[in-house]
């Protein structure tokens, strides 16, 4: 293997960041065993990685370096049992045996008490504890969880606009629909609507693209002309303004025209003739 | 000189002592020795572990660990395979990622990164964004915007040569040569023979 490509693949960086394998290890070990130029190379990099941490350095809080030393100090697990045992021994050897038992017993008796004691500390700080962890992760998890709904809301709301669009277009682009456009009358001259009449299923769909919002106590209704007779095709509320979904009516036959009017609630047996909002004439193709 | 003297070292050590002869009172279990290392080291350290787990308390709990495992575990160092600054700067670099990556501490920034959504960092605007940090800027500032993405991932950041690769879509050999050119330009920067 060419030396200086090997060293210019940048294996020897990784090597000294500790990012390869074990294999691979073994091999750059190998290599700078072998060749003095690998060694050099990896003796330059660590320097370079070493003065770049030196010349960043971040000093730590001074308190530091005497805890740190303080914990490898002593071996941890001696001083509490050498502080222990002089409380049951001071007695013993010089008193006689039933005092000697007595302090014992009292002795052992401080010990429980101790020990209860510490035993409830230690379990309330650790029911805090676990406390304060529940509330964390409670509180991650309702924030998820929220997230999560919001997310579901808004996808069932996209879900069922993408349904009615397509809904829509299937009517819309079906060449068996015919389009009747109605443009608007007095009460609302820029009124504009369109029916999509299927002469042969009888299906009618209205879509309002303009027309007022109707006041609560009235109603719009749809009218088909059928052999010069205004026949009732459903009623329908425009609340909004602009354009509205496209609205399934009732089925028509044999129409040659379409008009909505204003009609109270519910409904009217024949058509208000002065409340027209919009008509149109259906163009025989 | 050094190697009978276990218990009855002088509380003074010299000012400079020789790596080799460190490691001998290391293995000893010499206090003065780890106290001769955390004088030269701990901020060079302690700096590398805030860059990466960016907290102050979290920094030096994870370099507290640091040294404790270097008392520990001086017995695994092998000086064949690297200095011991190299081998200690590893053990404090993986600590801050394992914290990093850790369930506990994910916990914590959890929540802002709730309301934090996809951001895309371009290798170009990468300095001004990611490095407030004037010690950092001063070292890195002659280096290419490329060159100083991939040091201040790789070495402040914590990521691996293979992470970077993922995440931000560079072939692995491209992140090799990277990390190998900048180097290059720090060590004349950084003036090493």
């Amino acid at each position: 293997m060419n030396i200086e490509e090997y060293i210019a693949s940048g294996i020897l960086e990784l090597y000294t960041l500790g990012e390869l394998s074990p294999t691979e290890m073994a091999e750059v070990e190998e290599m700078s065993a072998r060749y003095p130029d690998v060694q050099q190379e990896l003796d330059r990099i660590q320097e370079t990685l070493q003065a770049m941490a030196l010349q960043s350095a971040i000093a730590p809080r001074p308190a530091l370096k005497n805890k740190i030393l303080d914990q490898i100090g002593t071996p941890a697990t001696t001083p509490a049992t050498t502080e222990a045992a002089p409380v049951a021994s001071d007695a013993s050897p010089i008193t006689t045996n039933n005092k000697g038992r007595q302090t014992k017993t009292v002795s052992w008796l401080q010990y429980g008490l101790a020990a209860s004691i510490a035993l409830a500390i230690v379990a309330t700080l650790a029911a805090f504890y676990f406390r304060s962890q529940w509330k964390d992760t409670e509180q991650t998890l309702n924030s998820l969880q929220t997230q999560n709904l919001q997310m579901a809301q808004q996808y069932k709301t996209a879900s069922q606009q993408v349904d009615r669009l397509s809904q829509d277009l299937a009517v819309v682009s079906n060449p068996d629909f015919q389009a009747v456009k109605m443009s608007g009358l007095d009460p609302a001259p820029n009124s504009k609507a369109q029916v999509y009449w299927n002469p042969d299923s009888r299906q009618v769909y209205l879509k309002v693209n303009e027309m007022p919002a109707n006041p609560q106590d009235k109603q719009y209704q749809l009218w088909a002309i059928v052999d010069g007779k205004p026949v009732n095709a459903g009623l329908f509320d425009i609340t909004g303004e602009g354009a509205q979904p496209l609205m399934t009516m009732q089925n028509i036959s044999n129409a040659s025209a379409f008009a909505v009017t204003l009609e109270p609630r519910g409904g009217s047996k024949s058509p208000t003739m002065e409340a027209m909002y919009v008509q149109g004439a259906v163009t025989s193709s | 000189m050094l190697r009978e003297t276990p218990n009855s070292l002088n509380p003074q050590l010299p000012k400079h002592i020789d790596e080799p002869s460190l490691i001998v009172l290391l293995r000893q279990k010499d206090k003065h020795a780890l106290a001769y290392l955390y004088d030269h080291y701990a901020a060079a350290l302690n700096g590398v572990i805030t860059r990466i787990v960016k907290v102050e308390d979290v920094a030096e709990e994870i370099l507290q660990d640091v040294f404790i495992k270097i008392w520990d575990k001086i017995d695994t160092y092998d000086p064949d395979k690297g200095k011991l600054f190299t081998w200690m700067l590893n053990i404090a670099r993986n600590l801050a990622i394992d914290k990093l990556r850790s369930k506990e501490f994910s916990r914590q920034n959890k929540t802002d990164q709730l309301d934090n959504n996809v951001s895309l960092i371009s290798s170009q605007s990468y300095v001004e964004q990611k490095v407030k940090d004037s010690a950092l800027i001063d070292l890195l500032r002659n280096l290419t915007p490329e060159q100083q993405m991939i040091v201040h991932l790789i070495y402040f950041e914590g990521y691996t040569h293979s992470e970077i690769s993922d995440e931000f879509n560079i072939p692995l050999g491209t992140v090799k040569t990277r990390i190998r050119s900048a180097l290059i330009k720090l060590r004349k920067i950084l003036q090493i023979p």
